[in-house]
């Protein structure tokens, strides 16, 4: 067999047929499924979500992860975030002509242990080839399905004042990660992505009967650009008390020698919980051994915009800069 | 303007060729993060030296025994 | 003539308080106990309420960051000056930039900041704008990259947008230097280096200045040291503190700035005395006289400023990008804008408070910026966004 992905590879021939049977064969538990169009599931009674991703990172490889490992874990982690236990997921994989083989079969077994390790399987898939140029490498689509664990809805209208904010873990890693990977930082120690499953820390909250009334987790855009999200859709301030945050070591002085806002770093393994205020202890106890803690409380909106304020060290106040979604790093 | 951070010089190097003065380099420790910074404008600094650094070029040696004073 | 500051001989030296224990700047524990004995202190010294003016975006920004001027509130003002060179770059450098970077077979660079400032056309767009639609623009975050750019790319013309003060001019000189000791043909700048203190002149000597004091760019001064700082604070009878970043240091520049003022005496003093020598740094001093000559030059939003920008001299000449691409100068007209209901002038002058501009937030916002106060992290506008509504 080429030692590189071949246009044919995608072609819907014989080389295609034996891309799946060789290379990709591992990420499906049932080796059945491969011959059909389509998967055939006997699902559990209950209510279902259904969740869709892409992922694109570069680069494809990176301390702690690879894309292959992002897109699943990336899938059943935003299932776990509407409260319901990842079971099934599809992966589709758009090629680059020209791809090492090597580098494919790597990614192919970090996404059958990340399935492994999130308790779904892979029952479905796609793969096609497009010119060299035109891919970046590799572009990966997931698609999940959950099944609801949580009595009640996990949505933001659910949010009231009163309610506390806890994270789950540090921020900053999977984002200081990728700088240092794409930039050549040399962070000592070195930073690995913090890629991980949260269904065992979200299905933990709702046997202690934390009963969130939000849960999201802090990919692109960070900590930040999901407290704003929040914000909006429940129509209350957020209040962070900024020494509370957990940032993860090295991310406070990257993020200052090369002026970026340390809350919109991306992470893959971490999230925010907002739950009654009654129900905090309780959280707290769940989440102290991963390093999660109590960082914030939801107040009544100060204002007809609702706002995420930081309480800093020094008694005072500020807002949350605003994040359109570009990274640049600042000399000023 | 203009952001510029501390680190403390861990060694010391100059290019084999040309003025050694322009091309005299340090790595520096931030804090766990490690780059390569320009001493070009610093002949005096020393391994052991914490510096102010902006954009890659180190600035002034800073000095922790300075006493304040008030006016 | 200009002078540089080491012709300037010391005319003030600081007094060390003997009785007083040696004090760290930066306490690692309790910042806050810190900051309330300084504010502490100052409410007790003053006798009035004082306006201070800073002119660095670094300070702007950690003021901001830090809710300083909350915990000054009521004690001292602090209005924001022209410090952002990002804001002060007139407006035909970035359409210079813009055309540049749409030149194929030029690699246009820039430190982040530029990358979202408008140009002076209303639907000109930005860098980034100018990135997606095919330019080849790259995000650095120190001139030797560039230097690296250009040597890994004979066959590319790297530009490098050079924007700054002095705290960043001798590392533009440096780049400029080891070019021409190299011998490169396929690097230039596009230089938009400002001098601050010719700015501070220009405010200090306006008439309706309400300035009554200024917190000098720490940075800037650790560059070009003391001397033009004592000859500001001299000739304009106006208190001058050097002041650092921290929150500590900053509010302990304005506590010094604030004893100045109750005493009634209009000098310089250097309150980052860990960091800023009284002759600042002679080696970057040097390689800055070698590079650059000063003159008069354009600042957006602030018209010409006597002595207020640096350019390259003769032997450097080779390096500069508006010649080297037939650009212009582009001359004092330079500086205006296209957009009528930006009031950055007065905004970058200390005049107007943010808030008090008609499309503060509404038509201006950093998504839609009008000016370029409003694009920089750091610029007056965006700064204002980023105070709490509780607090004004």
């Amino acid at each position: 067999m080429a030692e590189h992905i071949l246009l044919g590879h995608g072609g819907g021939g014989s080389l295609m047929q034996e891309l799946i049977a060789t290379e990709l064969a591992p990420l499906y538990c049932d080796p059945v499924q491969l011959g059909l169009d389509a998967a055939i599931l006997a699902l559990p009674h209950g209510r279902l979500a259904f969740s869709s991703d892409a992922s694109v990172v570069q680069p494809l490889e990176f301390a702690g992860g690879d894309i292959g490992k992002l897109a699943v874990i990336g899938t059943a982690n935003d299932l776990a975030m509407v409260g319901a236990r990842p079971l099934h997921l599809s992966v589709s994989l758009i090629l680059e002509e020209g791809l090492p083989l090597a580098l494919l079969r790597r990614l192919v077994r970090s996404m059958a242990a990340a399935a492994i390790d999130t308790g779904v399987t892979i029952v479905a898939g796609d793969t096609k080839v497009v010119e060299r140029g035109k891919a970046d490498g590799v572009f990966i689509s997931t698609s999940g399905i959950g099944l609801l664990d949580s009595p009640n809805p996990i949505t933001p209208q659910a949010i009231s004042p009163g309610d506390q904010l806890l994270l789950s873990g540090d921020l900053g890693r999977h984002g200081l990660a990728i700088l240092a990977a794409r930039h050549g930082l040399d962070l000592q120690p070195s930073v690995a992505s913090d890629c991980a499953p949260l269904w065992p820390q979200v299905q933990a909250l709702l046997a202690a009967g934390a009963e969130p009334h939000g849960l999201r987790d802090l990919t692109r855009g960070g900590l930040g650009s999901v407290l704003v999200e929040l914000a909006e859709a429940s129509g209350c301030d957020l209040v962070l008390d900024e020494p509370a945050l957990p940032l993860a070591p090295g991310v406070a002085a990257s993020c200052e020698l090369l002026g970026l806002e340390p809350l919109h770093l991306a992470n893959e393994g971490r999230f925010v919980a907002v739950v009654p205020c009654d129900r905090r202890a309780a959280a707290e106890a769940v989440l102290a051994p991963g390093g999660g803690r109590w960082v914030g409380a939801v107040q009544a909106a100060a204002s007809p915009q609702p706002q995420v304020r930081l309480r800093t060290a020094l008694g005072s106040e500020r807002l949350l800069p605003p994040f359109s979604g570009d990274m640049l790093p600042r000399i000023c | 303007m203009c952001l510029a951070v501390c680190g403390r010089i861990l060694s010391i190097s100059t290019a084999a060729a040309g003025d050694p003065a322009l091309w005299r380099c340090a790595e520096v420790d931030f804090d766990g993060l490690r780059q390569t910074v320009s001493l070009a404008c610093l002949p005096q600094a020393r391994i052991g030296d914490q510096v102010l650094v902006h954009v890659g070029l180190a600035l002034s040696v800073v000095r922790d025994d300075v006493v304040r004073d008030d006016p | 003539m200009w002078g540089w500051p080491s012709a300037w001989c010391a005319m003030t030296w600081c007094v060390m308080t003997r009785e007083a224990p040696a004090r760290p700047f930066m306490p690692q524990a309790s910042p806050g106990k810190a900051v309330a004995a300084v504010v502490a202190d100052l409410q007790a010294i003053r006798t009035r309420r004082w306006t201070l003016m800073e002119v660095c975006g670094g300070q702007t920004h950690s003021i901001v960051r830090w809710g300083l001027d909350q915990l000054l509130a009521g004690a001292v003002e602090l209005v924001h000056g022209p410090g952002c060179p990002v804001c002060v770059t007139p407006a035909h450098t970035i359409d210079q930039a813009l055309a540049l970077a749409m030149h194929r077979g030029v690699v246009l660079c820039s430190f982040g900041d530029m990358l979202k400032v408008p140009g002076s056309h209303r639907g000109s767009g930005d860098l980034l704008q100018v990135r997606a639609t095919g330019g080849d623009v790259r995000v650095i975050t120190r001139p030797s990259q560039a230097l690296e750019l250009a040597r890994a790319h004979p066959e590319r013309q790297v530009v490098l947008l050079a924007v700054g003060f002095e705290t960043t001019a001798p590392a533009i000189a440096l780049l400029a230097e080891q070019v021409r000791v190299l011998g490169l043909s396929n690097l230039s700048l596009l230089l938009a280096q400002a001098r601050v203190v010719p700015a501070m002149a220009a405010i200090a000597a306006a008439p309706e200045r309400r300035v009554q004091g200024f917190l000098a760019a720490g940075h800037v001064a650790a560059v070009m040291g003391q001397g033009e700082l004592e000859q500001l604070a001299l000739q304009r009878q106006i208190p001058v503190v050097i002041t650092g970043f921290a929150p500590l240091e900053l509010l302990q520049g304005v506590l010094a700035c604030v004893r100045l003022l109750e005493a009634g005496t209009p000098r310089l003093h250097n309150a980052y005395a860990q960091v800023v020598r009284q002759r600042g740094n002679p080696a970057a001093q040097a390689l800055l006289r070698q590079v650059f000559s000063v003159a008069d030059g354009p600042w957006r939003g602030l018209g010409t400023v006597a002595a207020g920008v640096l350019q390259l001299r003769p032997s450097y000449r080779h390096l500069d990008a508006r010649l080297r691409f037939g650009l212009g100068a582009g001359g004092a007209g330079a500086c205006g804008e296209a957009e009528p209901r930006c009031r950055a002038d007065q905004v970058l002058q200390g005049v107007l408070r943010p808030t008090a501009c008609p499309s503060f937030g509404v038509a201006c916002t950093p998504h839609h910026p009008l000016g370029a106060p409003m694009v920089s992290a750091e610029g007056a506008c965006a700064a204002y966004l980023q105070r709490s509504s509780r607090h004004g």
